[in-house]
């Protein structure tokens, strides 16, 4: 969530920037674990992104290959702000983008008048299954499916916008 | 005029776009790709050249979509707004009912986007203020998108396809319902 006051939001983008950066280094070391089996390498570089309220920063990113050398993904730091999330991470690969996001307290709502009671507002998250504080696939679908990553999970990433399937 | 939902129109458009560039894709390799690629702009090009060509493409989709799906948001919501003022036409004196309804709706048009959204947190979506602030993002990525992505100038979030979808259907769904 964005300050309304863009000053206030200025003070607060340093400590969400490293905030942001913990949890994709977290999300960054477990790729690495989950794929150490898998017959692809994964190179870790560091690239610059720039953002409003924290200027240019550097991030790592990842580089996953099959192990004869074909580009699968790059999975890409999108930012510490972003919709709906307290941060975000592009999957791209030759057929397409997907998106992983850090979700905080059930993830985004809207509040619903109850069926029984108009004058009673219900709170419905946006993508079911989110239960903890963690890095989700949102798929890019309308169904609103929303995966804690895990090893399974990345996999399944990695195919969709690569076409690669794993064994 | 009977208003309904103008935006998931645009999502199917969009996942057809992006289902189509990746057919495309994989027809470059295929047996067949003669037949499969006669007559589009992939026959002149090389296989490298070509894959490059639908790889950027399926990047700049993504934010094409911003800008359309923020467009018919828009007109949604001006015709929204224009549909409601229509209470005005029964304004006494009669004489005043008629030219204040029809200068009321010229106006509409003219309202900066922001203020229209601004109108709408303190009235439709009292409950759900929160979605107008993101929409205030979603506007401000398409202001940066449609203004030539200046490296110098950069918008207050990162914004995907997806998630400026669920934001401006939501504002939508619940207009209808009021």
């Amino acid at each position: 969530m964005i300050a309304e006051n863009e000053a206030e939001e200025y003070q607060h983008a340093e400590q969400k920037k490293q905030v942001y950066l913990t949890r994709v280094n977290q999300l960054f070391g477990n790729i690495q674990d989950w794929l150490k089996d898998e017959p692809v390498a994964v190179k870790q570089q560091n690239l610059e992104i720039i953002e409003k309220f924290t200027g240019p920063y550097t991030v790592p990113s990842l580089s996953i290959s099959t192990q004869a050398g074909q580009e699968l993904a790059d999975i890409n730091p999108g930012g510490t702000y972003t919709l709906m999330a307290e941060g975000l991470l592009d999957v791209e690969g030759g057929f397409g983008k997907e998106h992983i996001m850090y979700i905080v307290e059930g993830g985004p709502y809207i509040n619903k008048p109850a069926t029984d009671d108009k004058d009673k507002l219900i709170r419905q998250p946006t993508y079911e299954d989110i239960d903890d504080d963690g890095w989700y696939w949102i798929e890019e679908t309308l169904l609103d499916k929303a995966h804690f990553m895990n090893k399974n999970a990345l996999l399944e990433i990695i195919t969709q916008v690569s076409d690669y399937e794993f064994v | 005029m009977n208003l309904s939902n103008p935006l998931p129109i645009v999502w199917e458009n969009h996942e057809a776009s992006r289902a189509a560039l990746v057919i495309a894709k994989r027809a470059i390799t295929h047996n067949d790709k003669e037949t499969l690629l006669s007559h589009t702009t992939f026959m002149a090009k090389n296989p490298t050249d070509a894959k490059r060509t639908i790889e950027n493409s399926l990047k700049e989709v993504e934010d094409l979509f911003v800008l359309s799906v923020w467009s018919k948001f828009e007109r949604f919501v001006r015709d929204y707004l224009q549909q409601k003022g229509a209470t005005l036409k029964t304004t006494k004196p009669a004489a005043l009912a008629n030219p204040l309804y029809e200068y009321f709706y010229n106006e509409v048009e003219y309202w900066k986007p922001n203020q229209i959204l601004n109108l709408l947190k303190i009235s439709s979506l009292t409950t759900n203020p929160h979605l107008i602030g993101q929409a205030k993002q979603v506007l401000g990525y398409r202001d940066w998108v449609a203004h030539g992505k200046n490296p110098n100038k950069h918008p207050s979030s990162s914004i995907r396809a997806k998630f400026a979808y669920d934001t401006l259907n939501y504002i939508v769904e619940t207009l209808l319902l009021n």
